[in-house]
């Protein structure tokens, strides 16, 4: 009993030194969400000085595998929370809650010297399988097909295999880089490469191919026209609360709205 | 009889290393992971040291190639200190299955074949908070791995997890003439009613099985055989309670098992008639096991933990002789996390008091055993993509 005893003071030692902890935000996870979390933290703490918001990306799966071990307040991710890693949080007393913060598009990109400007999305699996090799296949060059992908940790790259391979596996030379700017960067670097990217990262560099005739804009996302395409996520533990909500709900406004279509995602609205 | 041990040996890491280079030829992706415990261990009984050393706890090499979108493959190696051998090494197959998901179509769920983990209590999930094993794997109620197969799944909403299996039941480290010919049985379930409580059981269950008739070579001498028959019948069962509230999580659990060993014993003497003897043990044994953890990393933005661990185990409940209390208490401290938060090196010192029921008097005579241990555990993985 005197063990306990002592255990529990240490407890309420620890309690009362932590009590009025300072205002931090700590956020991790999808790098597709990365440059929206970032235009609004930054907006953000313009607006509330007192606060501090730390950001750094390694994926949606690395983000919710830092949710479910407290160390970060709000995981960033581009796709669902899995049945497992569920499973895992409400087990360690972790109740994960998503806040859909935006919509995207996942578009196809290749160099801007190749002549190709559209694509199937039979095509587009047939290219990552490994049954197209040369972009001769479509009509283009005699040149070999670069595929780069994403990391397995990336939600981008769960929501590929879903909706374009349907589970299939991706072909074995593929360059499986980890974030979209790797991606952005390998295809404007690469003259018969092909990638797929958040639309966030779509500048001039890359030529984004339509599919199935539908180019990802904000108007085909909502509609639904284009099909490779997600709600990009926030999670939480639990409802937000306190700064995070606050912070969530700035994004959620048409201030943070508006700060997501200047990145180049879709805002809900 | 090291040196036929030793070819033994040999032959499993060839052929496990054949075999995980073929599939990792025809992998999707291969996951390799070493994760090594580097222990200290002070233990002192009656005023006297008895044990105060350094070994290598655990030295866990483990792939885990993904073939396809529905089959992964797993293969543990654990190399560790022992005796036993003259190089002061041991070695285990510690796992060794395939894994087959989605093949119903609801919430996760997968079929294990091969030399897989036991899900039974909480020895599957045990996060080794403190030094020490689960309960029923340090009180040897049932092995942390074993033969066998196992549906295991996930319910919707994460409201919890489910497993049944069909395992040889004599543990991991039992094969060949150690086995009996009837399987043992494994039902688990746990609920999450709401996030940060979990209640659930286990029941093991493995009938009667005759070995077979095993020459028993410790015993057999020049002027007599001993062959041995014997029948284990043995049921085990688990209630597992966790809780988890801001930095504070419980593990909590209550075990009670049945053994019953009836040890057939024939000596065979030249020109005598053969004389067949019956031994029974039976063992009732139960116990507990409650371990509060308090993370300190959001209360003083100190990557560590504080750790209480209660156990009482009576291994025998007709006879009363061996029934104890163990407290410990602990500390470790997180120095690295990988970028997802999981540990990479961890230290941990625990303290621990092992004291013995007064009640019977044939037990005064035991005295308090303490043991200190503090060890380094490190683990990383790295993902390799064909």
């Amino acid at each position: 009993m005197r063990i306990l005893g002592i255990f529990l003071s240490v407890v309420l030692c620890i309690f009362n030194i932590s009590y009025g902890a300072k205002k931090t935000i700590t956020i991790a996870g999808s790098t597709t969400v990365l440059p929206i979390a970032q235009k609004c933290a930054e907006a953000y703490m313009d607006v509330n000085p007192q606060v501090n918001i730390s950001i750094r990306g390694g994926g949606s799966g690395v983000g919710i595998s830092a949710l479910i071990s407290k160390t970060v307040d709000i995981a960033n991710s581009s796709r669902p929370i899995k049945d497992k890693e569920l499973n895992t949080a409400r087990q360690k007393g972790v109740n994960p809650y998503g806040t859909i913060i935006a919509l995207d598009g996942i578009a196809i990109v290749v160099n801007p010297q190749n002549p190709i400007n559209e694509i199937s999305l039979k095509t587009l699996k047939d290219i990552y399988t490994g049954k197209i090799t040369n972009w001769r296949a479509l009509g283009g060059p005699d040149q070999e097909i670069v595929v780069i992908s994403r990391d397995v940790a990336s939600g981008t790259f769960e929501v590929f295999k879903e909706k374009v391979l349907g589970g299939e596996k991706v072909r074995d030379d593929a360059l499986m880089l980890a974030s979209n700017k790797a991606v952005a960067t390998t295809v404007k670097d690469t003259r018969g490469a092909i990638g797929y990217i958040g639309l966030g990262y779509i500048s001039e560099d890359v030529k984004v191919l339509k599919v199935d005739g539908v180019i990802p804009n904000a108007e085909t996302v909502r509609k639904g026209k284009y099909k490779i395409a997600r709600p990009l996520y926030m999670y939480t533990n639990g409802t937000p609360k306190g700064i995070v909500k606050d912070f969530i709900d700035f994004i959620l406004s048409p201030t943070g709205q508006k700060l997501i279509t200047d990145v180049g995602f879709i805002s809900l609205q | 009889m090291h040196n036929t041990n030793h070819k033994k040996i040999k032959t499993i890491i060839m052929s496990l290393l054949i075999t995980a280079f073929v599939l990792n030829i025809y992998a999707l992706e291969v996951k390799l992971t070493n994760e090594v415990w580097n222990r200290y261990l002070l233990e002192r009984k009656d005023g006297q040291t008895t044990k105060s050393q350094i070994s290598l706890d655990r030295g866990y090499l483990t792939l885990e190639p993904t073939l396809n979108d529905q089959i992964k493959g797993r293969f543990t190696l654990d190399f560790f200190s022992s005796d036993k051998y003259n190089d002061g090494g041991g070695l285990k197959v510690k796992y060794g299955y395939l894994q087959f998901s989605k093949l119903l179509p609801v919430s996760e769920n997968n079929l294990e074949i091969g030399l897989l983990k036991n899900y039974f209590g909480i020895v599957y999930d045990w996060e080794y908070p403190v030094i020490e094993k689960a309960l029923e794997d340090k009180e040897k109620v049932v092995a942390s791995a074993d033969y066998g197969v196992a549906f295991t799944g996930l319910l919707p909403q994460g409201l919890g997890e489910y497993a049944f299996g069909i395992y040889n039941g004599e543990g991991y480290t039992k094969t060949q003439t150690k086995v009996n010919k009837n399987f043992a049985y494994l039902f688990n379930m746990r609920l999450i009613p709401i996030a940060g409580i979990t209640l659930g059981g286990s029941l093991l269950t493995d009938r009667p099985g005759f070995i077979g008739l095993v020459r028993d070579t410790t015993t057999t001498t020049r002027a007599e055989s001993v062959f041995k028959n014997v029948f284990d019948k043995r049921r085990a069962f688990s209630t597992v309670a966790k809780f988890a509230f801001g930095p504070i999580e419980v593990w909590g659990e209550y075990l009670k098992s049945y053994y019953d060993s009836t040890i057939t014993k024939k000596v065979s003497r030249p020109n005598i008639p053969d004389t067949v003897t019956d031994i029974s043990y039976i063992y009732k044994s139960h116990g507990y096991s409650v371990t509060p953890i308090i993370s300190l990393s959001n209360l003083v933005n100190f990557d560590g933990e504080l750790v209480l661990r209660f156990d009482y185990w009576d291994p025998n409940r007709d006879v009363r002789t061996y029934a104890n209390f163990t407290t410990t208490l602990g500390f470790n401290y997180i120095l690295i996390r990988s970028s997802s938060a999981s540990p990479i090196l961890t230290i941990q010192a625990n303290w621990s008091r092992k004291f013995y029921k007064k009640e019977d008097p044939q037990v005064t005579d035991k005295k308090p055993e303490d043991q200190v241990g503090i060890q380094l555990k490190w683990k990383y993985n790295v993902t390799i993509t064909n």
